[in-house]
């Protein structure tokens, strides 16, 4: 693959992550328990999994950093951390255990949630939070969010055949 | 025969003509209708009916077609009328409810002169479940700056600007688990804190912090801020108490509050940007 395709690769990557960024604006003002579900964490582990290199742990880098300057959290590089840590399991996964499918899609994304809500839990845990509490908010997110993988899998899987396969 | 039309024709012709002539002088000269003019026009009558229809059933297909095209253009003005007219009503009713805000802030604004607002709108709520942030239109250009409390048009408190960029700020509301201010009881004056909490911020609720055991805090009683230290302004109402707990220790309470302000339907804020300190 030519530095080009590979530029145009990421590129079309990057557009599945603004349009999932667009629907999770759309999903904000959804409240089941008083959440929403939280659809970013899901964005970098999909690459992740279906291309399995090390432009997916630098393109989970750029998602991470995009969201600790948009979302500011409890840790200054919680998202950046938790993305990075998220996509390098994803791949491992995908490569080792389970081919690239709607399961490995789910349980990703459950890998993501795990890494992301870790870090926010040691954050607030740190402060004057409980750990029931955080621990509580953490389930119901993943319970919320994590079944949207199914959703966002085949957006990616359509730009890995079309354009990561060229 | 042929030499007699050609004799007689001639004389035939002028012989008519002279009696037409006549019969036109006649006709003219004479009062009202004559018999023959009235006689012609009973026989022409029909045809002429005919004829009138006729032309005014052409004259009609004819305005069709030609109307369709001013109607088709008519059409398209109006419609872009109507469009226009609809943009001026939502301006409308947008301005409409920023000018009962701006009532409401003005009434704040008599009573409490020494508040310096910057109005802005809301232009994003937290996507994150583990904070409760808001954005807004103005930042430091407008005077907004770090540590700058934000309150509705009633004056209720919504939060504390925690960031700011040129055009842009956010807003920690008093929901936050991290967010944290110097409070009092309007009834007995006791002064303690509140903050938020992470397992009530998803219910729309916050703590009231440190009650001492003696506490006569009960449900109802409303909260606003202290303004100790001179950080934040003070009598900024925060909410009222929902439900008195006691903390895992035992030794300490801790109410249960909902703020006043709605935070879900927040369409613009007014931060305070200057404020005198009372002690």
């Amino acid at each position: 693959m030519t530095p080009r395709d590979l530029t145009i690769k990421w590129l079309f990557y990057s557009g599945a992550a603004l349009i999932c960024l667009v629907l999770q604006q759309l999903l904000n003002p959804i409240q089941i328990w008083g959440i929403h579900p939280f659809i970013l964490p899901l964005v970098p582990v999909m690459p992740a999994m279906l291309e399995g290199r090390s432009e997916s742990a630098l393109f989970a880098v750029g998602c991470g950093v995009f969201c600790d300057l948009l979302f500011p959290a409890q840790i200054p590089c919680l998202y950046t951390l938790a993305f990075l840590a998220a996509a390098l399991a994803a791949g491992q996964l995908a490569g080792r255990i389970i081919m690239p499918g709607f399961l490995c899609a789910l349980l990703s994304g459950l890998i993501a949630f795990v890494c992301t809500d870790l870090l926010q839990i040691l954050a607030h845990t740190a402060g004057a939070t409980q750990f029931s509490d955080a621990a509580l908010l953490s389930g119901q997110e993943l319970l919320l969010s994590v079944p949207f993988a199914l959703l966002l899998y085949p957006l990616f899987r359509a730009i890995h055949r079309r354009v990561a396969n060229e | 025969m042929k030499k007699f039309f050609t004799k007689s024709g001639i004389i035939v012709l002028t012989v008519v003509t002279i009696a037409a002539v006549i019969l036109c002088i006649v006709s003219a000269a004479g009062s009202g209708t004559g018999f023959i003019h009235n006689a012609l026009g009973v026989i022409a009558s029909p045809f002429r009916a005919a004829g009138s229809a006729v032309s005014g059933w052409v004259g009609d297909i004819a305005g069709r077609f030609a109307s369709v095209e001013s109607l088709q253009e008519e059409n398209d003005a109006l419609r872009q009328q109507v469009a226009e007219l609809e943009k001026e009503l939502r301006q409308a009713q947008e301005d409409s409810q920023e000018n009962e805000r701006l009532r409401t802030l003005l009434n704040l604004r008599q009573q409490r002169e020494d508040f310096v607002f910057e109005s802005a709108r809301v232009v994003g709520q937290s996507t994150s479940n583990w904070s409760s942030t808001i954005t807004l239109s103005k930042g430091t250009s407008s005077g907004i700056a770090i540590g700058d409390c934000a309150v509705n048009e009633e004056g209720f408190l919504v939060g504390v600007v925690t960031d700011a960029g040129l055009n842009w700020s956010t807003v920690t509301t008093i929901l936050d688990p991290s967010s944290q201010l110097g409070a009092k009881v309007f009834r007995t004056g006791e002064t303690t804190v509140v903050q938020g909490d992470l397992g009530l911020m998803n219910q729309g609720q916050l703590k009231l912090a440190y009650l001492a055991g003696e506490s006569s805090v009960i449900n109802g009683d409303l909260v606003m801020t202290s303004g100790l230290g001179g950080y934040y302004p003070s009598d900024l109402v925060i909410g009222s108490v929902e439900e008195i707990r006691t903390d895992d220790n035992g030794l300490t309470k801790y109410a249960v509050m909902t703020p006043k302000v709605d935070l879900d339907a927040l369409v613009q804020v007014f931060v305070i940007t200057d404020f005198t300190i009372i002690d």
